[in-house]
């Protein structure tokens, strides 16, 4: 007998319906021995291929997994009808169970989005893994071994030379005066106060920007040339963003001194770009800004914001290079100076997240620890949030018995009920997942608001997000899902249908729902503690005695400091009678940023001790009301050889009384002058609480004075006498400079501003503080309606024999308040040792007092009573024969 | 109306099921659909059509004992169900009283010589 096509034979065979499949394989040879007698073998066998094709159809076509598919749809259909329906009928716990999960949803999904920003500064740029920053250890006894990103400018050219390397200086000045003349003789002014970067051109090579006109080559070619960003285009020439190519060639003019031409204009750099220039001018145009320049030829001026770059071959660091560089300083550097430090390379992915170099050009690393930290609270949401679920579906067990029970009993098995169930769990995860993409959009807007960048929540935008949300709800689902489903699938048939489940049966006193509130708890109390100590230390910061007084004083920048224009404007601001005192100085008593060199005299026994040095003037002590305690101030005419200094200078120099230090000379500086004491005030904080105090050098140099400050007197003045006071000084200062912007700052809120990210953080604790709290008592909810559930019976025969609603209330509240001690046993070590630690991080610090702990806990109880008092009370007053007449 | 859902195909099937009346079965059916309508039909759109009209209770089906000539594969016979006949005769009636609503004029068509 002749044969059909074997594959084609065997293909069908597989494909078919099993029904179909004999009959029809007939009907296929039937018609196939036909044709071989009609029109012969080659025929047939054509024809038998194309009827097997064509029978390759739906209907025809066995079912994806034998016929066991058409069974489960209809489970599943009928699993997802009654998850709809049970979501329905007790709509209060769907919603607390969606509330719950949304919100630790929501959380996560920010805190990763939060991770993502932090974890790709700098990722664009195309040599990413082969750039490195060069840096300086210092080998310091006494503070361990510190690192420096401040260079001196001639670095990158030494490196070219004498090793080949591509090398590029970059200087971040934050402030500067910009001035654009349009021809006309109008002048517009902008005082900039970040953006301004002075670059060598071979920067440009390193890294990686996007052109809308101009060319990376020959952009910074020469002095005189400048880059603008888009945005700063667009506001300094008013031009539509369409047409910000046409700023090309127009000028603009840097601090009044240099006029330069706009060679190119880049794209706006990426939120994650740690160099958040605006502008980009040549390195050797600096001399303009920077008074420290020298012409960018020196190997010993020093400057935090003088970084430089070089590009390797290799994506490693280069060992071989850092020794070279070991013994390379020497040739340029003084021995003492050179033997003091090593060069290093830092790759530019530690730019953003070193925790020992943590300078970068937006002024704060952000370092692995904390990213992880956060992450760990972005896990503890979910958990908690998880937590929540368990304990609310496990109360909700008993309501479902009788439902286990007639499914057992119709021959369902164990695992289709789990089926069952964490089915139902998905669709309440993916319900709350959309949820949570709301509650995560209301979050960013606030955190935005907070950390000042964008988190672009849009899902549709990548891949990435979808899949994260998907991992997610996957992994929420089956964690929280899975007990609850072996509760429920565990219970006997018989007497869940007869409803009279054992209490016994689903808890003990330390059931797994009790042992997950208790956790629960110690989260949201440790987190109480975290806030509550964390505010306290930032009234400290606010609140405390500096040593000076701050009040009612404004600070203004000096575009320079000739005697004879600032005699004048004092003379002038002193005319009013509401300006008290006016006094130049390089900085106020406490400022960021300061001028730090070593202080030498023979009888000094600290290790390289560093004095912070301020110019000052004769009004400067009484303005900030600092306590002279010795000596005397200084008086005009002054030689410029006396120094006052603060009563921790007189005791390094082996002095207990100031008075006794009076007289005395010491060195400042390397190569410095000698300075005589000439009086000593009391200690006071020159620089954030965060460290110590400083060593403070007062002196009465006519260089380095960089600000007035200018005191009023506020005794009878409303908020309009301050403003027509600052209308005042503002009128008296721009008569003597009048090119330039007056920009003023109350020196309080200078202050203050110094703690922002204090106060950031803070801020950012306050939301998700408030979210666990309101995930907990959800699940305090949960279990207290199951143990009213429970406990219905119990409380019928209890108000039958006389029990009071307050009797009632008293044996619930009893159990909640055991386990928010147990909660509280937990917690309290834990945040006692995180908060230690972290207020170890500040030299001036609050103690953790009991109160605090007294405080959370009675916090938590409140919150925990008033959750329950609800559901008890409404326990306690329902009518006891309702409850014990169903047996 | 949408009681009775019959595609054109499937009429023509179930017709041919009642012709061949014992004899129906898949080859059968074909080869009389083929000869008698003068179209082709292919084993695939005879066999999804014979299971449709199964799937909707318009036809049952027996297996006959193997037959050496067909390779040891059975022969499926099918015959009209009560269910079908009431199909069928729901579809003619339909199509009749449509046929009858027409009037005669839309039928006769005339050259009108203007």
């Amino acid at each position: 007998m002749n044969k059909p096509p074997k594959i084609f034979l065997k293909f069908f065979r597989w494909f078919c319906h099993p029904r179909l499949k004999k009959p029809i394989e007939g009907d296929l040879m039937e018609l196939y021995e036909e044709r071989i007698v009609e029109n012969g073998k080659k025929n047939a066998d054509l024809k038998f291929i194309r009827d097997v094709l064509l029978l390759f159809r739906p209907s025809i076509i066995k079912p994806a997994d034998g016929t066991y598919r058409i069974n489960n749809y209809g489970m599943l259909r009928n699993y997802f009808i009654t998850s709809i329906r049970f979501i329905k009928r007790e709509k209060l716990f769907s919603l607390m169970n969606i509330i719950g999960l949304s919100l630790g949803i929501g959380c996560a999904l920010v805190i990763y989005k939060i991770l993502e920003h932090e974890t790709s500064f700098d990722k664009h740029h195309k040599n990413y893994e082969r750039i490195f920053r060069v840096v300086n250890e210092f080998d310091q006894t006494e503070h361990g071994t510190v690192y420096f990103a401040g260079q001196p400018h001639a670095l990158a050219e030494g490196l070219r030379n004498d090793f080949g390397i591509k090398a590029a200086m970059s200087y971040y000045e934050k402030n500067g005066l910009i001035v654009i003349d349009d021809g006309a003789g109008n002048k517009k002014r902008f005082q900039e106060k970040e953006g301004l970067a002075f670059v060598q051109p071979e920067f440009l090579e390193l890294f990686d920007f996007e052109w809308i006109s101009g060319d990376p080559s020959t952009a910074l070619s020469g002095q005189g040339k400048v880059i603008l960003t888009s945005s700063i285009a667009q506001k300094y020439y008013g031009l539509p963003e369409k047409e910000v190519h046409l700023a090309t060639g127009k000028s603009l003019t840097l601090e009044n001194e240099k006029t330069l031409y706009v060679s190119a204009v880049i794209k706006d750099l990426p939120s994650t770009s740690d160099f958040p220039f605006t502008s980009i001018f040549h390195y050797q145009d600096q001399d303009a800004t920077n008074r420290y320049f020298y012409e960018g030829k020196s190997w010993q001026e020093y400057n935090s914001n003088t970084n430089c770059f070089v590009l390797l071959d290799e994506a490693s660091s280069d060992t071989r290079l850092e020794d070279q560089m070991k013994e390379y300083l020497i040739k340029y550097q003084p021995e003492d100076m050179a033997s003091l430090m090593e060069l290093k390379l830092q790759p530019l992915s530690e730019m953003h997240s070193s925790s020992t170099v943590t300078r970068n050009y937006r002024g704060e690393t952000v370092s692995d620890n904390k990213l992880i930290a956060l992450g760990v609270v972005g896990l503890f949401m979910i958990i908690t949030a998880c937590i929540n679920f368990v304990n609310l579906s496990t109360a909700q067990a008993v309501k479902r018995s009788k439902e286990v029970g007639v499914r057992k009993s119709l021959g369902g098995n164990k695992v289709q009920l789990v089926t069952q169930f964490l089915s139902e769990t998905l669709l309440i995860t993916t319900i709350s997942a959309i949820a949570g993409l709301f509650v995560a959009q209301l979050l960013s807007s606030q955190i935005e608001n907070i950390f000042g960048y964008d988190i672009s929540l849009n899902l549709f935008s990548g891949f990435e997000s979808l899949k994260i949300l998907m991992v997610i709800v996957l992994a929420v689902a089956l964690t929280s899902g899975m007990y609850p489903a072996f509760i429920l699938s565990r219970m006997n048939p018989i007497l869940a249908v007869k409803n009279s489940l054992n209490v016994k049966q689903t808890s003990g006193f330390l059931s797994l729902r009790r042992a997950l509130v208790v956790f629960q708890f110690a989260i949201s109390q440790i987190l109480i503690i975290g806030i509550l100590v964390l505010n306290m230390q930032m009234d400290y910061f606010l609140t405390k005695d500096l040593g000076f007084n701050d009040d009612s004083i404004i600070v203004v920048k000096l575009p320079d400091s000739t005697t004879e224009k600032l005699q004048v404007m004092k003379n002038n601001l002193l005319a009013n009678p509401h300006i008290e005192k006016v006094s130049y100085s390089t900085s106020g008593p406490l400022a960021s940023w300061k001028v730090n060199n070593p202080i030498f005299h023979p009888q000094i026994t600290e290790e390289n001790p560093s004095g912070n040095l301020k110019n000052i003037d004769e009004e400067y002590i009484a303005l900030y009301e600092l306590d002279l305690i010795a000596g005397e101030n200084f008086t005009s005419g002054d030689p410029e050889d006396q120094a006052i200094v603060n009563r921790m200078t007189t005791k390094l120099i082996g002095f207990d009384n100031p008075v006794d230090a009076l007289g005395e000379s010491f060195q400042y500086g390397r190569s410095g002058r000698k300075y005589i004491i000439k009086g000593v005030v009391e200690d006071f904080h020159a620089g954030s609480l965060r460290r110590e105090m400083d060593y403070v050098v007062l002196a009465n140099q006519k260089w380095n004075i960089y600000q007035a400050a200018i005191k009023f007197n506020t005794d009878q003045t409303s908020l309009n006498d301050i403003k027509d006071l600052l209308d005042y000084t503002e009128k008296q200062w721009s008569a003597v400079y009048p090119d330039n912007v007056f920009d003023f700052e109350f020196y309080d809120e200078q202050l203050a501003a110094m703690y922002d990210k204090e106060q950031r953080i803070s801020e950012v604790f306050k939301i998700i503080v408030a979210i666990a709290i309101i995930i907990g008592c959800l699940g305090l909810y949960g279990l207290i309606s199951f143990m009213t559930n429970q406990k219905t019976k119990e409380i019928g025969i209890r108000k039958v024999m006389g029990a009071s609603v307050l009797n009632i209330w008293n044996i619930f509240s009893k159990e909640m308040v055991t386990l928010l001690l147990i909660a509280f046993i937990i917690a309290a070590p834990v945040a006692y040792y995180a908060m230690n630690s972290w207020l170890d991080n500040y030299a001036y610090r609050i103690e953790l007092t009991p109160t605090v702990f007294v405080i959370s806990i009675l916090v938590s109880l409140v919150i925990a009573l008033v959750t329950i008092s609800y559901r008890s009370i409404r326990a306690s007053k329902a009518n006891p024969v309702l409850s014990l007449r169903d047996e | 109306m949408k009681k009775f859902q019959l595609g054109e195909f499937e009429e023509v099937v179930m017709l041919t099921v009642g012709i061949l009346y014992e004899n129906a079965y898949g080859v059968s059916i074909k080869k009389e659909i083929e000869t008698r309508l003068s179209r082709k039909v292919s084993v695939g759109a005879l066999q999804s059509a014979l299971k449709r009209l199964e799937d909707k209770g318009y036809l049952r089906s027996h297996d006959s004992d193997a037959t050496p000539e067909r390779a040891g594969r059975p022969k499926r016979f099918f015959k009209i169900t009560a269910l079908g006949k009431e199909a069928m005769q729901h579809s003619k009636e339909t199509r009749n009283q449509l046929w009858d609503s027409i009037p005669d004029v839309a039928l006769d068509v005339k050259f009108i010589i203007a």
